[in-house]
């Protein structure tokens, strides 16, 4: 097996009294699509959010690439740039268009000049299937068109993993198939993805793995038929039951 | 009142009670109305007191402003047509309750309604002192800009003192706020400028207005500045370091540019407050005539002219310079909403 390409040993994490994190173990390969299920509260967004320190983990290690970004001495905003990110709520810039978005990180970032970060841009919105929608703004799109602006955000910048962070949660039902058909596609071209989502349908079809996480801690894991149709653990069956 | 008609619907009489409420109304505004002529002519027969006829006539004027009032509000309420004549008398009545009740408690058995054009609106004045009304515009339109700018700068400090996340500097930031708005600015006006001269600062007339107007000013702005940055959510930041932006970055480019478009309408709005409070700074400090502004132009000519038609003058300065800004507000307010800017 390859080596992994995201890494996580021991990783807890609290909030006040609250232990959300109680000891997270766990990696992803290259080109591996791991979707991360678990009732709310479980502590598989706060698991993404260690892994680009949104939130910055109490304990244990996070590797990427094999180099530990828990290292103080780590540039967290060079990792960042390897590690894409999309929200339940989108977070576009409201006050920037569609190209606007995917541009301020190139610019300010990556450093590119303005016609080569539209010229990329462009690209994107074009992957995601927005290309004629490049100038108008976060508020001018529909949810499901945002999310893909979001997800072109992120893919702009190159990165080498892809987090999604229950991003058809906020979605209006009939809107939730286009932004599943653009993270299907990323998949089948490769791209290493850590899905926390409540769509079995996706992890069922596009899954490698499944992660089901519940309290703190990975209950059970494995490749989405045996985890999703025939759980071992009680709690996983409990949640199952309820989902299907 | 209104759902208590509606409640024992069936029980009242509605309509009839309605028009019965209106027609007592009416005849106590009427009632009212007599003995205030019987006070006024009795008035200039004899120099006596005539205490009774005033009570009379002001007891009855109550009466019909309460029921006036009380008519209306239900009949509005209603909202249903084919009642005007019954709101009407209501209205008629409260009015005329009310202006027997105001003539009964302030005349001095001299009422000039004829000079109400000539105390207002004395052309022949108003067309005199225009150039220096034109004038003490530019100076109170000076003024306020001056002392906006101050506290836009000294705001966007406080501001930012006050959600640090060191104790040390949120603490002044927050005593500094408070204080200045809770103060009334007359108050905080004459301490600043009662208080220095004693210190031994002497600050030039208009350098004294902005020193006021800028330490008042600055309290709001920072206000109006912690609200706008801390109304952007957390999501904004995590997404743009989550690309990869420094923190100084993430706050450049993405979060104060939402920011100030948030903080712009109110600000807008602060200004106009602004503009209107250099006249009490005016009252405490007295500009010279040159320096005057619109206020303070208009008091030099009240004092020589015993006309109120300068302060109408002025009055008119005022919402020449406020009316475009607060149709700017709105428009401004429209556009930033839309989210197209």
């Amino acid at each position: 097996m390859t080596d992994p390409i995201v890494r996580l040993t021991d990783v807890t994490k609290r909030f006040g009294a609250l232990e959300v994190l109680k000891g997270v173990s766990f990696e992803a390969a290259p080109r591996e699509v791991v979707c991360i299920l678990g009732p709310s509260g479980s502590g598989k967004s706060t698991i993404l959010k260690c892994i680009n320190r949104l939130e910055e983990p109490d304990g244990g290690k996070v590797y990427l690439e094999g180099v530990d970004i828990t290292d103080p001495r780590v540039d967290i905003n060079k990792v960042r740039q390897h590690v894409g990110m999309v929200f339940q709520s989108f977070n576009l810039f409201p006050h920037k268009t569609a190209a606007g978005n995917i541009m301020l990180p190139l610019t300010k970032v990556k450093q590119m000049s303005k016609d080569e970060a539209r010229v990329r841009a462009l690209e994107h919105l074009n992957h995601v299937g927005l290309s004629d929608k490049a100038d108008a703004y976060p508020s001018q799109l529909s949810g499901g068109q945002q999310q893909r602006v979001a997800i072109a955000r992120a893919l702009a910048m190159e990165p080498k993993i892809m987090l999604f962070d229950e991003v058809t949660s906020a979605l209006d039902p009939e809107l939730v198939q286009e932004v599943l058909d653009v993270m299907q596609r990323l998949a089948t071209e490769g791209m290493t993805m850590l899905v926390v989502t409540h769509e079995m349908g996706f992890a069922r079809e596009v899954a490698d793995r499944v992660v089901f996480i519940d309290d703190g801690v990975i209950v059970e894991e494995g490749p989405p038929e045996r985890v999703l149709d025939a759980p071992q653990f009680e709690r996983t069956q409990a949640f199952m039951s309820k989902m299907l | 009142m209104d759902t208590q008609a509606q409640d024992l619907g069936p029980f009242i009489p509605e309509q009839g009670a309605r028009s019965h409420a209106a027609v007592a109304a009416v005849v106590a505004s009427f009632v009212s109305v007599a003995f205030a002529v019987l006070r006024v002519v009795a008035d200039r027969m004899n120099d006596g007191d005539h205490g009774a006829l005033t009570f009379t006539a002001q007891l009855f004027a109550i009466l019909a402003i309460a029921l006036g009032f009380a008519g209306m509000f239900e009949t509005a309420t209603r909202g249903r047509s084919g009642r005007s004549l019954v709101t009407f008398a209501f209205t008629i009545a409260s009015i005329t309750g009310l202006a027997a009740f105001v003539y009964m408690g302030t005349h001095d058995g001299t009422l000039r309604p004829q000079r109400f054009f000539t105390t207002f609106f004395d052309m022949d004045l108003m067309g005199l002192i225009v150039p220096s009304l034109a004038r003490g515009a530019f100076n109170t339109i000076r003024l306020a800009f001056t002392a906006e700018l101050l506290s836009l700068a000294l705001g966007l400090v406080i501001a930012s003192l006050r959600i640090s996340p060191r104790r040390i500097f949120r603490w002044p930031a927050l005593v500094y706020v408070d204080v200045v708005r809770g103060t009334p600015l007359l108050v905080l006006a004459f301490i600043i400028y009662a208080g220095l001269p004693d210190l031994g600062v002497r600050l030039p007339a208009f350098i004294g207005g902005v020193v006021i107007l800028t330490v008042n000013g600055s309290a709001y702005v920072a206000e109006i500045f912690r609200a706008g940055l801390q109304s952007i959510p957390r999501g904004q930041r995590d997404a743009a370091r989550s690309l990869g932006m420094t923190q100084g970055a993430a706050q450049l480019f993405v979060v104060i540019p939402q920011a100030v478009r948030a903080v712009i309408p109110p600000l807008m709005s602060d200004f106009i407050a602004l503009t209107k409070d250099t006249a009490i700074v005016t009252i405490v400090i007295g500009f010279t005539v040159r320096s005057a502004d619109l206020f303070g132009v208009a008091r030099t000519a009240a004092a020589s002219t015993f006309s109120a038609t300068p302060f109408i003058g002025a009055a008119i300065g005022y919402l020449l310079i406020t009316i475009p800004m607060t149709r700017l507000v709105g428009y401004a307010e429209r556009k930033l909403r839309a989210g197209l800017v």
